[in-house]
């Protein structure tokens, strides 16, 4: 049977624990060890994300929810910002950005999330194309007002913008 | 070249000093640029827990040359420091000094009497008690900088403790001697050190500063505070370990301006510091690093007033312009021009736009991350 994440997570540290005590740090390993645990991060955020729908009313449930949900922000960011970029390529939806996308920032910058939602959900689907998950995530009302502005800047200055993706 | 055969043993002295008030503080770090200027591997004193743990293998005049050797000098070659009534160690001789290096670097202390009826006084630097009889105690004064104390009847607000009752034990003397070599002179002629509770901190942070805002560098000048957050980005982007624990703490720069009135030479301390909570967002690495990326002083200053709306409105505005196929107008020009300095900024303010959205996401997750572990520790 194969451990458990968390349990692989634990082993490898002491392993990256003994690997410094003996002077021979690996940088791939460290970097293993730090996927590990945004997995796990994320799945625990699910979870708690669960947990909160069942239990609406328990305050404490939800304040956590929205701090492990805050820790992952400049991922979400990341990932948004490398979305925008990938559907670009996507003349359809590049084009229907580019004639709305002043639009939407405003929307966004105003902070109206169900219209800038409902203005970019008619993009997707006009174009007969899949609404990105991880842009799904960023509308989730956990988020402060501050990162949903950030989430949403970060996905359009993505596909607006000129510049080719570096890296 | 030195033959290490022939060479004459010079004895070892090993000294540890814990951070005291700032004026302690600066003379210690002025020490260590003695130490470093004649050799020494000075970074390895400095401690994790605050702490600095000196070797000292040079003798008494190697010290004092190289302590005359880095103190200013009037443009007829005469020390500004020493040697005359009104120098800055007012009344101090070469031997006088030497004396107190001697001292300090574990020969005799000075043949100060005790007896049993001697008080017995706690050193205000380094809280050591000694039973001296009060003839021999030294006393905080103007050989001690005359300029930064006053004489003993004026300096009362100079210093925190309103009189020259001040007890400085024989070790701690040449330590503050030291304290104008840790200075960093500013381009509008004030004097600052910044002062923090360990001495690696310390050393770190006036060391940035200097090289980035002595008055010899070209740098325009730069508030007080923005200089402490510039120091502390640094810290934190090129110092292996992090601020951590001392973020909580005190981290303050101190300034010292003299200005003139009726002919009459003045001294004014004043003390600048950055709140809690910017200093903890300007220690975390990843914060840091992008705030150096940027480079940009209005970004800065945003982030040192927390003003976060106002970075997210400069932020969506930039990407407005900077998303625009046509020719900016006018007054889009002026708004660029006006809020980045840098060229390669302002060819790119849909880049900054998107730094400034890293930046704060990693502004809330910090915040996040910070009530978390303040609800962790009360719980
Ligand atoms: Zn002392």
């Amino acid at each position: 049977m194969p451990a458990l994440p968390e349990v692989r997570l634990g082993e490898k540290l002491q392993e990256l624990g003994k690997q410094l005590r003996e002077g021979e740090p690996k940088v791939e390993q460290f970097r293993e060890a730090y996927d590990e645990l945004r997995k796990l991060n994320r799945r625990l955020q699910e979870l708690l994300q669960w947990a909160v729908e069942q239990r609406r009313d328990e305050k404490e449930l939800n304040n956590l929810y929205c701090q492990v949900a805050g820790w992952n922000a400049s991922d979400l960011v990341e990932h948004l910002k490398r979305t925008g970029f990938r559907l670009k390529q996507d003349r359809v939806l590049k084009e229907a950005f580019d004639r709305q996308g002043y639009r939407i920032l405003e929307l966004v910058r105003a902070g109206k999330r169900d219209e800038a939602f409902h203005a970019i959900l008619r993009i997707f689907v006009s174009a007969k194309r899949e609404f990105p998950a991880h842009l799904v995530e960023a509308f989730k009302p956990v988020y402060s007002d501050t990162l949903f502005r950030v989430f949403l800047f970060s996905f359009l200055s993505g596909i607006l913008g000129k510049e080719q993706e570096s890296e | 070249m030195e033959n290490s055969l022939l060479s004459r043993e010079v004895p070892m002295s090993k000294i540890t000093l814990y951070p005291s008030n700032w004026l302690y503080n600066a003379g210690v770090v002025g020490l260590l640029i003695v130490l470093e200027e004649l050799g020494e591997q000075v970074e390895k004193f400095l401690i994790d827990d605050g702490s600095v743990h000196i070797t000292i293998t040079k003798d008494v005049d190697q010290i004092f040359d190289r302590w005359a050797n880095l103190s200013p000098r009037s443009k007829k070659g005469t020390s500004l420091v020493y040697g005359w009534k009104d120098a800055y160690y007012a009344n101090q001789t070469e031997s006088s000094i030497k004396k107190r290096i001697n001292v300090l670097i574990g020969g005799d202390t000075k043949g100060a009497k005790t007896r049993q009826s001697s008080p017995i006084f706690s050193c205000v630097f380094c809280t050591v008690k000694m039973k001296i009889k009060k003839s021999d105690a030294t006393f905080l004064n103007q050989a001690f900088g005359n300029i930064l104390l006053g004489s003993e009847k004026s300096f009362s607000n100079m210093y925190w403790n309103n009189s020259a009752r001040d007890f400085v034990c024989p070790k701690c003397e040449f330590i503050l001697m030291c304290h104008h070599i840790a200075l960093t002179q500013l381009s509008d002629s004030s004097e600052i050190f910044i002062n923090a509770p360990s001495f690696k901190v310390m050393y770190y942070l006036n060391k940035f500063a200097r090289e980035a805002f002595g008055a010899t560098s070209l740098a325009e000048a730069r508030a007080k505070r923005e200089i402490l957050a510039m120091s502390v980005i640094e810290y934190a982007t090129k110092i292996q370990t992090t601020l951590g624990v001392w973020t909580g703490m005190n981290i303050e720069v101190v300034s010292r301006r003299e200005y003139w009135i009726d002919e009459k030479k003045h001294v004014k301390i004043e003390f600048f510091s950055l709140p809690y909570g910017v200093i903890q967002l300007l220690a975390d690495r990843r914060i840091a690093s992008l705030l150096s990326q940027i480079g940009e002083f209005s970004i800065l200053n945003l982030v040192l007033n927390q003003d976060f709306s106002r970075l997210m409105e400069l932020g969506y505005r930039l990407l407005r312009i900077g998303l625009k196929d046509t020719e900016w107008q006018e007054s889009e020009e002026k708004f660029v021009n006006q809020n980045l300095r840098l060229d390669r900024n302002r060819k790119n303010p849909a880049k900054v736009a998107e730094q400034i959205f890293d930046l704060l996401a990693l502004i809330e997750e910090k915040q996040k991350r910070r009530s978390t572990y303040e609800y962790a520790s009360f719980a």
